[in-house]
């Protein structure tokens, strides 16, 4: 009887491993690089990070121009501002990690064994605020959350993205990300995928395609003509909603989830914050 | 003589009373209709320009190239029903598409993707 | 003297419907109840949860939200026919938003 239930229980786990993880995540972001790499043998894997701009060398000219003098910058002060003043119990941010919050947050998102769930970096600052006695901002707050990480997340530009996904609930957590990614979703029925995988480099009217890997190296970005700040869930926000779905929750479990797997496809590639992007 | 223009002006003061309430009761009075081609370039609509070029047509301006050019789609499409087919649920030829399902989900009405087919077999 | 009876009596009556319909739309106004006829207060309901149902399942699209308000807004106004109109739309457009949970993912690249 005993034995029986073991071996239903071995049945059980091998029906669920064949089924959601057929591939590991290190597959799986081998398989989207080498994908990337077929069909635009050209660009070096370094330059994903610069996404769309990979793909013109006129647009990426003009954007170096732009980021010789952001003209964002002032906004990154605030940011500083803000990671640099003390909490009331006179600690700081830079306390709550190590190396005072340098080379960081590319081990961002993680999967919290306790909490039985995602960590973004976001929610490590929130952490690192009530800890210290402070209320925690909302993750949809560019105002705040927004801008200290514009600074924040500056003292890890140049570090090389590197999330780990290890265990069950890990593998679950990257597995619902990674499912939410190639979901179609909203009235125009596209899924992230439909475009980004899909039809990577191509040109949507006016604009260059993305490709998947490295998309998650550059957050925040000041977007457009009037510079707007934009998380990365801040986009995908935007992004479900043209295609006419009503978005999750920033700083929500969706989103989080989606940050962990799309971070994971962006290992190996070196972050830079606080970027222009159109 | 003048009693019948009475009933006249009455009725139709009526009328215009009634018509003057129904249209502020229905705020959003519908526009003149768009025609194949505005239904075709527009991106609340068809948005067809984000991935089809139209060559033939020199008001189409877009870089696409996401998806084949739309020219000779009389030729490429002899049934209408077929091209009809496509634009209102592309998924069904296609799994992996990305055309969004025109019909299926209602982002078109029929009237309106007859209008594209119209226009597009133009082209 | 009859057809300017006729005349007179038009007029009062088309003031009498235009006064009857304004206060229907003012009593929607002030009253939490609209005067709404059955089968739209049925469709509206049914629009209500088709939409909280999709909510719940995160697979809510922004054309049945949109639908559903200009639903609400009709019935603020108790116009019956523009409830039903944009109450089915919402119905259906979120059945369709959960339907989508059931669709193929797409581009797999294994």
């Amino acid at each position: 009887m005993k034995r029986a239930t073991w071996i239903l229980s071995c049945l059980g786990m091998l029906a669920f491993s064949a089924d959601a993880m057929s591939v590991s995540p290190e597959q799986e972001r081998l398989k989207s690089v080498q994908a990337v790499q077929k069909k635009y043998p050209d660009i070096k894997f370094e330059d994903y990070v610069y996404g769309a701009l990979a793909f013109s060398a006129d647009a990426k000219a003009q954007y170096d121009n732009m980021m010789a003098f952001p003209p964002f910058e002032s906004e990154i002060d605030k940011g500083r501002a803000l990671w640099e003043t003390p909490f009331r119990n006179g600690r700081h941010y830079a306390d709550c990690f190590p190396g005072g919050g340098k080379n960081v947050a590319g081990n961002y998102p993680y999967y919290d064994e306790t909490m039985k769930k995602v960590v973004t970096f976001e929610m490590a600052l929130n952490q690192c605020r009530t800890k210290n006695g402070e209320a925690a901002y909302k993750s949809s707050d560019m105002n705040t959350m927004g801008l200290l990480t514009a600074y924040a997340r500056t003292l890890s530009d140049g570090m090389l993205m590197n999330v780990k996904v290890k265990g069950d609930g890990a593998l679950a957590a990257f597995e619902s990300g990674r499912r939410f990614f190639y979901q179609r979703r909203g009235q125009l029925n596209f899924s992230c995928a439909s475009c980004h995988v899909g039809h990577v480099g191509e040109i949507l009217r006016t604009e260059y395609l993305s490709m998947l890997p490295g998309q998650a190296t550059h957050w925040p970005a000041f977007r457009g003509g009037d510079y707007a700040l934009f998380t990365l869930q801040r986009r995908y926000s935007a992004c479900n909603q043209l295609v006419r779905a009503v978005p999750m929750e920033i700083g929500g479990e969706e989103y989080n989830n989606l940050e962990y797997f799309h971070s994971y496809l962006s290992n190996g590639l070196p972050l830079k914050a606080s970027v222009f992007r159109k | 003589m003048e009693k019948p223009i009475a009933i006249v002006t009455a009725a139709s003061l009526s009328l215009l009373l009634a018509a003057t309430f129904m249209s502020a009761a229905r705020a959003a009075a519908p526009g003149p209709e768009p025609s194949g081609q505005e239904l075709a370039f527009d991106n609340r609509k068809g948005n067809c320009l984000a991935c089809h070029a139209m060559p033939g047509d020199p008001k189409a301006v877009t870089s696409t190239n996401v998806a084949p050019p739309l020219v000779g789609m009389a030729a490429r499409f002899p049934d209408r029903s077929k091209l009809y087919g496509q634009i209102w649920d592309a998924t069904r030829s296609n799994p992996d598409t990305a055309m969004p399902p025109f019909g299926k989900n209602g982002i078109l009405t029929d009237t309106e993707i007859n209008k594209v087919v119209d226009y597009v077999y133009g082209l | 003297m009859n057809s300017r009876r006729i005349a007179i009596g038009l007029l009062v009556w088309g003031g009498l419907v235009m006064g009857t319909a304004g206060q229907g739309a003012l009593a929607a106004e002030g009253d939490s109840r609209p005067a709404l006829s059955a089968e739209a207060a049925e469709a509206l309901a049914r629009a209500e949860s088709s939409v909280a149902q999709a909510t719940a399942r995160k697979a809510l699209w922004t054309t049945a939200t949109s639908a559903l308000a200009q639903a609400q807004e009709a019935a603020r106004k108790a116009d019956n026919a523009a409830v039903m109109e944009y109450a089915a739309v919402a119905s259906e457009q979120a059945s369709r938003g959960m339907a989508q949970l059931d669709s193929p993912l797409t581009n797999q690249q294994h």
